[in-house]
């Protein structure tokens, strides 16, 4: 279900002297809000933080373990959250983390997406959503283009406005958010991506509810792969050390925006 | 103006007045007699006189008769509960702990109490039954705690509670937790951890100024990996400790751990080691110690300045687990001593003492004796401690391999390995002063009937034995008074033997040394007397033999007993060549002088002659009755 709120600067608009009539009717006024409304909400353009690209390291919550080293930060504050995802991310029962990975060893890995979880201390887990789930909480509805639709040409410009903003979310929450399932080979570049995790009964929690929660996620460390020859056979090339893959368990303190 | 006279009657008044305020101003306070039993149970309680008061609670019970006086109840069993804690005999603890219980449960099986009361009887119930080693009850009670309704002043059983249930889910955790799990168990024992984490962050949250939920907490998150956190939280507990002056080794432990997994070993983690050290009086935090061993096989080599520490606290830990010795053994020989004593032969002292040992091949040696001893490995620990014997402060490092002082574990294994080491290194006057110390004389009244008491007490033997076989090296020839003074001394060693052969009569190495004393006081008859026992009762025991032979080849023995040596030396069917050789040559020579004597009449003919110039009949294999066999002693040798 869609759910369109009231943008938090159209009630500031309403208060302000600026716009205080004097007209006798309040049908004028509240005609002018509409339209004004409408073509605010589709006139607005989406912008946002890029994505940060500190290493893992960085962060004194870090942990290590077989040389991949994964860091984590909550975006618990309202303001940061429209910073770094758009303004319609807060209203969601949505928390984002900052997932920091960097590969420091020699082995590859297996970073899946559905195997992390924000786990709170008093044993509520949190479960990693898709960035398609968050998006269709987020998405601005088209609805004001059509109440302009008298006046033809804004309410083109407001629709076409509107599905730009959409766009543009969508693309930055494709960007940020983490795939389904990453590989890290060795030597690769540090990287960050967004985790959104909601609780699976739907509950919202409060600020204090995150404190001494904690990020979990088990990360599969490669085994050697089988070499296929001409024969069909299945032999190590000389030299190849064989590795026996494995599972490895991160637990990762949330830091808060402030702890760097 | 008008002057305003006193009347001497208000005056009086005034005076009086100001006697009587006087006067009650330095009254002395009420007498022991005025007070209530219940006044003076808690006087005695506030005194730490635990004892008088459960008796005057048990008083103030006893009075009240029909009435159930609640909070006399809760103050005995309160004093039967710190009487307990304080009690070092392990029944008598176990006692009081019984007698507060049963307090405790009387006042919980009344029906009209007040939430605070209840509260206060389920905390100490608990806490009884946590000391009887009963958690799953003890964690009963602090959860029924919770489910009280307190008042705000009341709200420190609450946190109380909380704190207790973390601990008992942390113990739980912790007994749960191992090393290098797989990535499914890893997940199961941090829930453990987060489960008693909940717990006293539930306490904190009521009073973020308690130190055990603080330090509860800390530890909970260094498990889970959440060293940052953590370290928060164990600061604060050791600094709310240090306020109070009360040790907190765990805190500056796990805080010590924290920082160095978080930033390495650097100088706040070292520094908390020192103070966890400091503030473990008894010498028992086995994690604390386990951690030296690591800190020294990974971080702390020989030559850093931090070393000695870190060597010294690691081997005065007094805890009971032999794990940790084991580690300690295996640490030595991996870090220290490697191959240098098995290339000289591991077994071979004098090799080893030939060549002079490095310095961490020292303390490896020392390291690996102290750990052996702990182990209770005498004789292996006695090997490590005679390689340290020609070194400088060998006594010292003799005294902390095995600590003779009351109190310790094994002492009597202590006791043993000292004196053996002693021995062994043919230190007799040490040795001799060691046995005569008030210290040894304490442990005989103790000990008595113990093994490892009458093997002591038979080294005392075999040294006064070597001390004389030493004296009579410096001077061979005896005069009378010092024959007299040798009777003296080795009747004492032979007292010993004897004694000790009484309650070990499988003892054979001590039977031959009984011989050995036997003969240094000449005594040759008695000492072939016990041989030949010996290699009767045991069949080819080659100690015996050869020391029959000595006594035959010497001619220490007369008649009868030259006879049946001779005979039983003949019967040895054993392996040791010496004994054979010996049989054989002196049979060979009694052949050869056998053939010099008339088969008849039995006179002795010359060389050459074959029939008897007496008798005319032939000379030559007539067997000599004794065999009077001098000169291949030395070669027997």
């Amino acid at each position: 279900m869609l759910r369109i709120q009231k943008p938090v600067f159209c009630r500031s608009l309403e208060g302000s002297k600026l716009f205080a009539f004097k007209a006798q009717s309040p049908v004028p006024r509240r005609a002018f809000f509409a339209s004004a409304f409408c073509l605010l909400w589709g006139c607005s353009h989406f912008q946002t933080f890029e994505l940060p690209r500190d290493p893992a390291h960085t962060w004194v919550n870090s942990q290590e373990k077989n040389g991949l080293r994964v860091g984590a930060e909550l975006i618990i504050d309202p303001l940061s959250i429209e910073h770094h995802f758009g303004p319609e991310l807060k209203e969601t029962e949505y928390y984002p983390v900052f997932v920091y990975l960097e590969n420091r060893g020699a082995s590859s890995f297996e970073i899946r997406r559905s195997k992390f979880n924000l786990l709170l201390e008093d044993g509520e887990k949190l479960e990693a959503a898709p960035p398609e789930a968050v998006l269709s909480r987020m998405r601005r509805s088209s609805a004001p283009a059509f109440f302009l639709a008298p006046l033809v040409v804004p309410a083109i410009i407001a629709l076409r406005n509107i599905h730009e903003y959409n766009f543009e979310m969508a693309r930055t929450l494709y960007q940020k958010a983490f795939p389904s399932s990453l590989r890290l080979e060795e030597r690769d570049p540090p990287l960050s991506r967004a985790i959104f995790f909601r609780d699976p009964n739907g509950k919202v929690h409060k600020r204090e509810d995150f404190e001494s929660s904690v990020l979990q996620t088990v990360v599969e460390v490669e085994g050697s792969r089988p070499i296929q020859d001409g024969t069909g056979t299945e032999a190590p090339k000389e030299g190849q050390k064989a590795v026996v893959g494995k599972l490895v368990l991160f637990t990762v303190s949330l830091s808060g925006e402030n702890a760097r | 103006m008008k002057q305003r006279r006193i009347d001497p009657s208000h005056a009086l008044l005034l005076f009086n007045l100001f006697l009587m305020v006087l006067a009650s101003g330095c009254r002395s306070p009420p007498r022991p007699e005025s007070e209530t039993p219940f006044e003076s149970g808690n006087r005695a309680l506030a005194t730490g006189d635990h004892t008088t008061a459960a008796a005057q609670f048990t008083l103030a019970i006893e009075n009240a008769k029909d009435y159930f006086f609640t909070r006399a109840y809760l103050r005995r069993g309160e004093s039967y509960l710190m009487a307990a804690s304080k009690e070092a005999d392990s029944t008598l603890k176990g006692k009081n702990l019984g007698f507060a219980l049963r307090d405790f449960d009387a006042v919980l099986s009344q029906n009209y109490l007040s939430s605070e009361d209840e509260a206060q009887a389920l905390e100490k119930r608990g806490l009884i039954l946590l000391e009887q080693g009963d958690p799953d009850k003890a964690e009963e009670s602090f959860t029924r705690i919770l489910g009280l309704k307190l008042s705000l002043g009341a709200s420190e059983y609450r946190v109380s509670a909380y704190r207790e249930l973390g601990k008992i889910l942390l113990n739980r955790a912790l007994a749960a937790h191992k090393e290098n799990p797989s990535a499914e168990e890893e997940v199961a024992l941090q829930e453990n951890f987060r489960k008693a984490q909940e717990r006293f962050s539930s306490g904190l949250q009521i009073n973020k100024e308690d130190e055990g939920c603080n330090l509860g907490k800390g530890i909970c998150l260094h498990f889970r990996g959440q060293n940052n956190e953590a370290i928060t939280f164990l600061e604060k507990s050791t600094c709310l400790s240090g306020a109070r002056n009360t040790p907190n080794p765990k805190g500056h432990f796990y805080l010590a751990r924290a920082y160095e997994l978080q930033m390495g070993l650097h100088m706040n983690a070292l520094e908390h080691y020192h103070q966890a050290f400091k503030e473990d009086a008894a010498h028992d935090f086995t994690p604390l110690y386990a951690q030296l061993i690591t800190e020294l096989n990974r971080n702390v080599f020989f030559g850093n300045p931090e070393f000695r520490w870190f060597f010294s606290s690691m081997l005065s830990y007094q805890g009971s687990s032999q794990d940790y010795w084991k580690s300690v053994e295996d640490l030595s020989v991996q870090r220290w001593i490697g191959k240098a004593l098995n290339d000289a032969g591991d077994s071979s002292r004098k090799a080893t003492t030939e060549r002079p040992l490095t310095e961490p091949v020292e303390s490896g040696v020392f390291a690996r004796a102290l750990a052996r001893a702990r182990s209770r490995k005498v004789k292996e620990a006695v090997e490590d401690a005679l390689r340290l014997n020609p070194l400088q402060g060998f006594t010292e490092r003799l005294e902390e391999i095995f600590p003779v002082e009351s109190g310790k574990l094994a002492l009597q294994q202590y006791f043993y390995g000292k004196a053996l080491t002693l021995l062994k290194a043919k230190r007799h006057q040490e040795l001799q002063d060691f046995f005569e110390s008030a210290n040894f004389h304490a442990f005989e009244t103790s000990a008595a009937g113990d093994e490892f008491y009458r093997r002591t007490v038979l080294l005392q033997g075999r040294n006064i034995v070597e001390m004389w076989q030493e004296e009579l090296k410096r001077s061979p020839t005896l005069t009378t008074d010092m024959k007299v003074e040798r009777d003296r001394r080795l009747g004492k060693a032979r007292d010993i033997f004897q004694s000790y052969l009484h309650e070990n009569p499988k003892d054979y190495e001590t039977r031959i040394q009984l011989g050995k004393v036997q003969e240094l006081m000449e005594s040759f008859a008695t000492a072939y007397l016990t041989y030949e026992l010996l290699a009767k009762e045991r069949e080819h025991y080659p100690a015996a033999f050869q020391s029959i032979l000595k006594l035959h080849a010497e001619r220490l023995l007369t008649g009868k007993d030259l006879e049946a040596a001779w005979k039983l030396l003949l019967e040895y069917d054993g392996d040791e060549i010496t004994i054979k050789d010996y049989v054989r040559r002196t049979k060979m020579q009694l052949e050869a002088d056998a053939s010099l004597y008339c088969v008849s009449c039995g006179r002795k003919g010359t060389e050459g002659d074959t029939l008897c110039v007496e008798c005319g009949h032939p000379i030559g294999l007539a067997a000599t009755p004794v065999p009077p066999v001098r000169g291949p002693v030395g070669s027997v040798k």
